[in-house]
C-alpha cells in the first residue's frame, strides 16, 4: 500500500494515496468567517470549492504557513471513493472534497501490512491509525476521514 | 434475471403513479361527478391490472378487475354513480395501497371484505355507517382543485382505451399514458395547468444523478461565461460570445426546471392523511389544496414532506376540536385544513391553517415558565403570537397525553430546523377559538441567482437578490441616524425599528479581524435584508457589483454555520461566501415582533429622546464669549437687541439699559455660571429680552447664532446649577438650555422669588405624571420648593393606577400629554369617568407653546394648560388651583 508522506514539526505522517485525488501548492485561501481556526479557508480548484484544514492547527501543535514548500492535499470525496473497483475501503470521507494543508511533503513510501503497527498508547490519537518504523524514522500513518469529521465545525457563538 | 428485476422494479413505481392517481381521481370524483373522471380511475386500473396480471400477483388482480367492472358499468350507463359507493372505492383503494407494500404484493392478504363491497348489490348497504357528513358539495367546488403534475384529464373524445405499454418495454422509455389535451373541453381547461415540463404531456423518465449533473456543469458553464464576459468587456468583435452569452442564460433557465417540480406531488398524499385520520379520530375534517402547480427545487419538495406531515397531522389532533365542541362554539361540524402554496417575491409560500381551537398562549406560557426557558417578565411581554410561537421550542408539548400521532414534544422544533436547514423560516399566527396558520417560506431554488457582491473589510460576500430589498447609506446629516439602544444598534426605517448588524457580531470570532475599513467620511453603508417578515440592516463598507452566481451548498464541514447560504466561484475566480437572510435572522434570534414590543417599553434616557419625536420647541441659540452655547425657548423671547456698551446705567450696583422708554434690567451670564467674562473691548452686545412678572430683563450674549425648530432632547446638566436646564447637542456643539425664572430669581430675588406656600396649612399633595425622567425630577424640585408634596407617575396608566389605589391621597394632577401607553388625554378621561376620581383636577403640561394646543386642553376640560420649560405658567397654573381650593 502506498502511502505520502509529510512533515508536521518533527514528526512523519502518512496518508494512504488512494485517498488523494491531487496535491496542489497552496496559495491565498479565502477566508470563511465565522468558522473555527481549523478551518484555513476555501480555494478554487478548477471551478470546485474546496474546504482546507490546517494539519497544526488540527493536531494542536502550531499553524501551517503558506510557503514555497507548502503544500495542500486535495482527497477524494465519497463519490469518487466508490469509483475505485480494487480497493475495499472503509474510509468514510465527506460528499465533499476537503484539503489538508501540510508544510512539506517527503515522498512517497511502500508499506506491506505486516509493517502497520498498533499507536503505541502514549502517543494515541484519535486522527492516528497505525505507526510504521522505517531505519530510523518513525512513521505515524493517518486516518483521513477521522481527521475530517473530528474537525467539523461548531458555530461559534458571538 | 436483472433484466426482469428492472422490469419488475419499473412496474412497481407505474403501480405506485397509477394509484396515486386513483385516490386523487377518487377525491374529484367525491367532488363532483364527471364522466372524465371515471375515465381516468378506469384507466389506472385497468394498468395496475395489466401488469398484476403478467407478474402474477393474483390478489391485486382480482381486486382491480372488480374495481375495473364497476368503473366499466358506471361508465357505460348500466349503473348510475351514487356517492354512496365513495366508501368501497376508497377501501378498495387503501387495499391497494397496502397490498403494494406488503412483502408479498397482497397474497397472503385477506381482501374477500374490499371485495365485497364493490360487489353492486352490497354498495347500498356498506355506505351509512363508514360515510362522515360531507359538506356542501358545491362550496367545495368552489375551491380551485387541481390535479397533480402527472394527471391530465382526458377529452372525452379521445380514445378511452388506451392501453399502456406491456411492461418489457417498460426500461428506459416508458412513456406515462397521459394522453395530451385538445383544450377544447370546458372540464378540461378547469382541471388542467400547462405544465411546464409536460407540454405536449410526452414525458420520459430520468436517472436523477444525470441532472444533478447535468445542473452541476451547467453551474460550471455559467461561472466560465461570466469569466469571459469579463475578460472580453472591452473587446469590439465579441458577437459570437455575447450570441453564446445569451443561450446559455436560457440554457441555464431550461436546466433549472428540470430540476423544479410541482409541490402537488407531495401534496395529493394529505388527501388520504387526512381522510385517515379524521376516522382515526372521530372527528369530520377535509383539507383543501391550493396551489399544488407552485413549483420547488425536488430536494426541498423531498425535505418538506415530514414537516407538513407533522404539522397537518398537529392540526388534526390538537388543533381541531370535537365535533360537539364545534358545534357549541358554532361553528361547522367539519374541520377544515387548508394546505397552500404559491409564489411570492422570490420565495415559495406555503401555508398550514385550521379553523380549530387554536393555540392557548397562556397555557404555552405557563409549560415555558414551568420549564424555565422562559422568565416571568418576558411572559409578561409576550404577545400571543409570540408566545404561540414557542411552541417550537423543543421540549414544549402541551398535550396532556402524548398520542402516538403527535406530542412527543419532538415535533415542532424538528419541523422548525428542518425548514431552517433548507434555508428557510417558518412563523406562525393563532387566535384562541379560531384556529391556527402556519407560514413556511421556502427559497424557490439553491443554486443560480443573481446576487451583489459586496464588501466588508477584506472580504466580499454575496447576497441573493431575492432577500435584498434595499441599500441604505447613512449620512451624518441625515435625520435619521443608526441609534444605539441597550447595546443594539437600530435604525428607523420608515416609521419601522430594525435592528442593525454586522458581520463581526454574526460571525463572531475570538482573535477576530478587524472587520470594517474606517470610513472618514462618516458615512455607513447598509443592506436591508428580509427574512419572512421579519426585515434587518447588515452593514457593509461597499458594494462591488451585481453577479449571476453559483450558490454551492456549504461542505458538509461546514453546515452548521447557518448564516451562510453556501459559497460561490465569482467571475474572477474568487471565492465568496453567500449570506442567507433567514439564517442570519435565525441565528441572532431575531422575531418580528420582538424589536418593536422590546424597545417600546424600555426606560433609559435613549429611548426616551426616541420617544419624545413629537414634541419639537422653537429655540433661540446664542454663544457667551465665543466658546459656551445656550438656548432659551423661543417662546420666552420678547426681543432681540443690540446695544452699544457705553448706553449701560449703573444703578445700585446693577446694569440697565434704556431701550425706547423702557429700563431693562441686564444679566450677565458670567455672574451665574463659571463662564469667562466677556471681552473688555467688546463695544456692541447682543441681548435678547424676556419678561418676568411682568419685569423686562435682558439677557446679553456675545452672538445670537440662530432660532431653530427641534426636538427638545435634553440631557441632565452635568454641572449642578438650577439656572441650566438641561443640555442637548444643537448642530453637534452641545448647548446648555437656560432657565430664565431661575436666572431672574437669582438675580433678583425679593422680586422675582415666589412665595412658597407656607400659608396653607395643609401641604398640597400633587401626582405629577411625565415619561421624561428628566422632566419628572424637574418638576418635583420645583413643585417641593413651593411647598407642595410631590409623587411621580412614568405615564398614564401608572398615574391611572396610582390615583384608584389611593383616591383621596391627591389634590392635584399634573401631566405631560405626550406619554407612552396612556397618554395626558388618556388620563383627564380616564380620570373624569372615574367617580372616585372625578373631583381631581388635571393640569397639562407640555412643549407646545401653541394658541390651538391651549384650547384643546381646556376644551378637553384640563383645568390649567403650562409649558414645561415656563415656570410661570404653570405657577400661575397651580396658583389658580390653591387659591380657588
Amino acid at each position: 500500500m502506498l502511502y505520502s508522506i509529510f512533515h508536521l514539526g518533527n514528526n512523519l505522517i502518512g496518508v494512504p494515496i488512494y485517498t488523494i485525488l491531487e496535491i496542489v501548492r497552496s496559495s491565498k485561501f479565502h477566508p470563511v468567517r465565522g468558522a473555527s481556526e481549523v478551518i484555513d479557508g476555501l480555494i478554487n480548484l478548477r471551478g470546485k470549492v474546496v474546504t482546507v484544514i490546517n494539519t497544526g492547527i488540527a493536531f494542536e501543535t502550531h499553524k501551517v504557513l503558506i510557503s514555497d514548500e507548502s503544500r495542500i492535499y486535495i482527497f477524494k470525496n465519497n463519490a469518487e471513493l466508490k469509483e475505485l473497483t480494487d480497493i475495499d475501503s472503509d474510509e468514510d470521507m465527506s460528499p465533499d472534497n476537503i484539503g489538508l494543508h501540510v508544510e512539506k511533503i517527503e515522498g512517497v513510501i511502500n508499506v506491506d501490512k505486516e509493517e502497520l503497527q498498533p499507536v503505541p498508547t502514549n502517543m494515541a490519537h484519535p486522527f492516528y491509525q497505525h505507526v510504521v518504523r522505517r531505519g530510523e524514522d518513525f512513521i505515524i500513518i493517518l486516518k483521513p476521514s477521522k481527521a475530517i469529521i473530528l474537525n467539523s465545525t461548531e458555530t461559534v457563538k458571538p | 434475471m436483472a433484466n426482469d428485476d428492472e422490469v419488475f422494479k419499473n412496474f412497481l413505481i407505474e403501480i405506485a403513479e397509477r394509484l396515486a392517481e386513483f385516490e386523487q381521481g377518487l377525491s374529484d370524483l367525491e367532488q363532483a361527478y364527471n364522466v372524465n373522471h371515471i375515465n381516468l380511475l378506469f384507466r389506472a386500473i385497468h394498468t395496475i391490472k395489466g401488469g398484476a396480471g403478467f407478474f402474477g400477483l393474483n390478489k391485486i388482480t382480482e381486486l382491480t378487475h372488480l374495481l375495473e367492472d364497476l368503473l366499466m358499468k358506471i361508465r357505460e350507463g348500466d349503473v348510475a354513480f351514487d356517492v354512496a359507493m365513495m366508501p368501497a372505492l376508497y377501501a378498495a383503494s387503501d387495499c391497494l395501497n397496502d397490498m403494494q407494500q406488503d412483502p408479498g404484493y397482497g397474497e397472503q392478504m385477506d381482501i374477500a371484505g374490499v371485495c365485497r363491497a364493490l360487489h353492486l348489490d352490497n354498495i347500498t348497504s356498506v355506505t351509512n355507517v363508514a360515510a362522515k357528513p360531507k359538506p356542501a358539495l358545491t362550496k367545495l367546488a368552489e375551491q380551485e382543485r387541481r390535479p397533480t403534475a402527472a394527471v391530465q384529464v382526458v377529452n372525452k373524445l379521445s380514445a378511452p382505451e388506451l392501453l399502456p405499454p406491456k411492461p418489457t418495454e417498460a426500461s428506459a422509455s416508458a412513456a406515462l399514458p397521459t394522453v395530451s389535451d385538445k383544450a377544447s373541453s370546458s372540464e378540461a381547461v378547469r382541471a388542467v395547468k400547462p405544465q411546464v415540463n409536460n407540454v405536449q404531456g410526452e414525458t420520459i423518465r430520468v436517472k436523477l444523478d444525470l441532472l444533478d449533473r447535468l445542473m452541476e456543469l451547467t453551474g460550471e458553464i455559467v461561472v466560465a461565461r461570466n469569466q469571459l464576459l469579463r475578460q472580453f468587456a472591452e473587446s469590439n468583435n465579441k458577437m459570437a460570445l455575447t450570441s453564446m452569452a445569451h443561450m446559455i442564460s436560457d440554457l441555464q433557465q431550461v436546466v433549472l426546471q428540470t430540476r423544479m417540480q410541482a409541490v402537488g406531488g407531495t401534496f395529493t398524499k394529505f388527501n388520504k392523511i387526512v381522510r385517515d385520520l379524521s376516522k382515526q379520530l372521530d372527528k369530520p375534517i377535509r383539507i383543501l389544496i391550493k396551489g399544488d402547480e407552485t413549483e420547488l427545487d425536488r430536494s426541498i419538495i423531498e425535505s418538506l414532506s415530514d414537516p407538513l406531515t407533522h404539522l397537518i397531522r398537529n392540526c388534526a389532533d390538537h388543533g381541531v376540536e370535537s365535533q360537539e365542541d364545534r358545534l357549541a362554539a358554532g361553528k361547522d361540524s367539519v374541520a377544515s385544513i387548508w394546505l397552500e402554496a404559491k409564489n411570492e417575491g422570490g420565495q415559495v409560500v406555503i401555508t398550514v391553517e385550521d379553523d380549530g381551537r387554536g393555540i392557548d398562549a397562556v397555557k404555552v406560557k405557563n409549560k415555558a415558565l414551568a420549564t424555565n426557558l422562559i422568565s416571568q417578565t418576558q411572559a409578561e411581554a409576550m404577545s400571543e403570537n409570540e408566545a404561540a410561537n414557542l411552541i417550537f421550542h423543543p421540549g414544549l408539548s402541551t398535550a396532556e397525553q402524548v398520542t402516538s400521532l403527535s406530542g412527543r414534544g419532538v415535533g415542532m422544533d424538528v419541523v422548525k430546523s428542518t425548514i431552517e436547514k433548507l434555508g428557510g423560516a417558518i412563523d406562525l399566527e393563532t387566535r384562541l377559538g379560531s384556529g391556527t396558520k402556519i407560514i413556511i417560506y421556502l427559497p424557490t431554488t439553491l443554486t443560480i441567482m443573481s446576487s451583489l457582491i459586496v464588501r466588508v473589510g477584506e472580504d466580499r460576500f454575496a447576497i441573493p437578490h431575492t432577500e435584498l430589498l434595499e441599500v441604505i447609506m447613512v449620512r451624518p446629516e441625515d435625520e435619521f441616524q443608526i441609534e444605539t439602544i441597550r447595546g443594539q444598534e437600530v435604525y428607523r426605517l420608515r416609521g419601522l425599528l430594525i435592528p442593525v448588524l454586522d458581520m463581526h457580531l454574526i460571525a463572531g470570532h475570538e482573535g477576530a479581524h478587524e472587520f470594517h475599513i474606517s470610513n472618514d467620511k462618516n458615512e455607513r453603508l447598509f443592506l436591508v435584508l428580509k427574512s419572512g417578515n421579519t426585515q434587518f440592516g447588515l452593514r457593509i463598507d461597499s458594494i462591488d457589483h451585481t453577479e449571476e452566481i453559483v450558490i454551492k451548498p456549504l461542505p458538509q464541514i461546514l453546515k452548521k454555520l447557518f448564516y451562510y447560504a453556501g459559497s460561490s466561484i465569482l467571475g474572477d475566480s474568487d471565492v465568496a461566501m453567500v449570506l442567507s437572510a433567514n439564517g442570519i435572522c435565525q441565528s441572532q434570534n431575531l422575531h418580528k415582533q420582538e424589536l418593536n414590543k422590546r424597545f417600546g417599553k424600555h426606560k433609559s434616557m435613549t429611548d426616551l429622546q426616541l420617544m419624545d419625536l413629537q414634541e419639537k420647541q422653537d429655540l433661540l441659540v446664542f454663544k457667551y464669549s465665543m466658546d459656551e452655547q445656550f438656548a432659551v425657548p423661543l417662546s420666552l423671547v420678547y426681543k432681540v437687541e443690540i446695544i452699544e456698551r457705553s448706553n449701560i446705567e449703573i444703578i445700585s450696583k446693577k446694569q440697565f439699559i434704556n431701550l425706547e422708554g423702557r429700563n431693562i434690567l441686564l444679566i450677565y451670564l458670567d455672574q451665574y455660571l463659571q463662564l469667562k467674562p466677556l471681552p473688555e473691548d467688546m463695544k456692541r452686545l447682543y441681548i435678547f429680552t424676556t419678561k418676568i412678572k411682568k419685569f423686562e430683563v435682558g439677557i446679553v450674549a456675545s452672538s445670537i447664532e440662530e432660532s431653530i425648530h427641534t426636538r427638545l432632547n435634553l440631557d441632565t446638566p452635568p454641572i449642578n446649577e438650577s439656572i441650566i436646564l438641561g443640555v442637548t447637542k444643537i448642530h453637534d456643539k452641545l448647548t446648555f438650555l437656560l432657565d430664565l425664572f431661575s436666572l431672574a430669581e437669582k438675580v433678583s430675588p425679593d422680586v422675582f422669588k415666589t412665595k412658597a406656600f407656607n400659608e396653607a396649612s395643609v401641604k398640597k399633595r400633587l401626582l405629577v405624571v411625565d415619561d421624561t425622567p428628566f422632566f419628572r425630577d424637574l418638576e418635583k424640585k420645583y413643585f417641593e420648593s413651593i411647598g407642595c408634596e410631590v409623587s411621580l407617575a412614568f405615564n398614564g396608566q401608572e398615574a391611572l393606577d396610582v390615583l384608584t389605589a389611593k383616591p383621596r391621597s391627591f389634590d392635584l394632577v399634573v401631566t405631560d400629554i405626550v406619554m407612552p401607553v396612556m397618554d395626558g388625554y388618556g388620563l383627564l378621561k380616564s380620570i373624569q369617568s372615574n367617580p372616585q376620581l372625578s373631583h381631581l383636577p388635571v393640569i397639562a403640561l407640555t412643549s407646545f407653546a401653541q394658541e390651538e394646543s391651549q384650547e384643546k386642553a381646556k376644551s378637553a376640560g384640563f383645568y390649567g394648560y403650562a409649558l414645561k420649560t415656563n415656570k410661570e405658567t404653570i405657577l400661575q397654573a397651580i396658583s389658580n388651583f390653591i387659591e380657588n381650593d
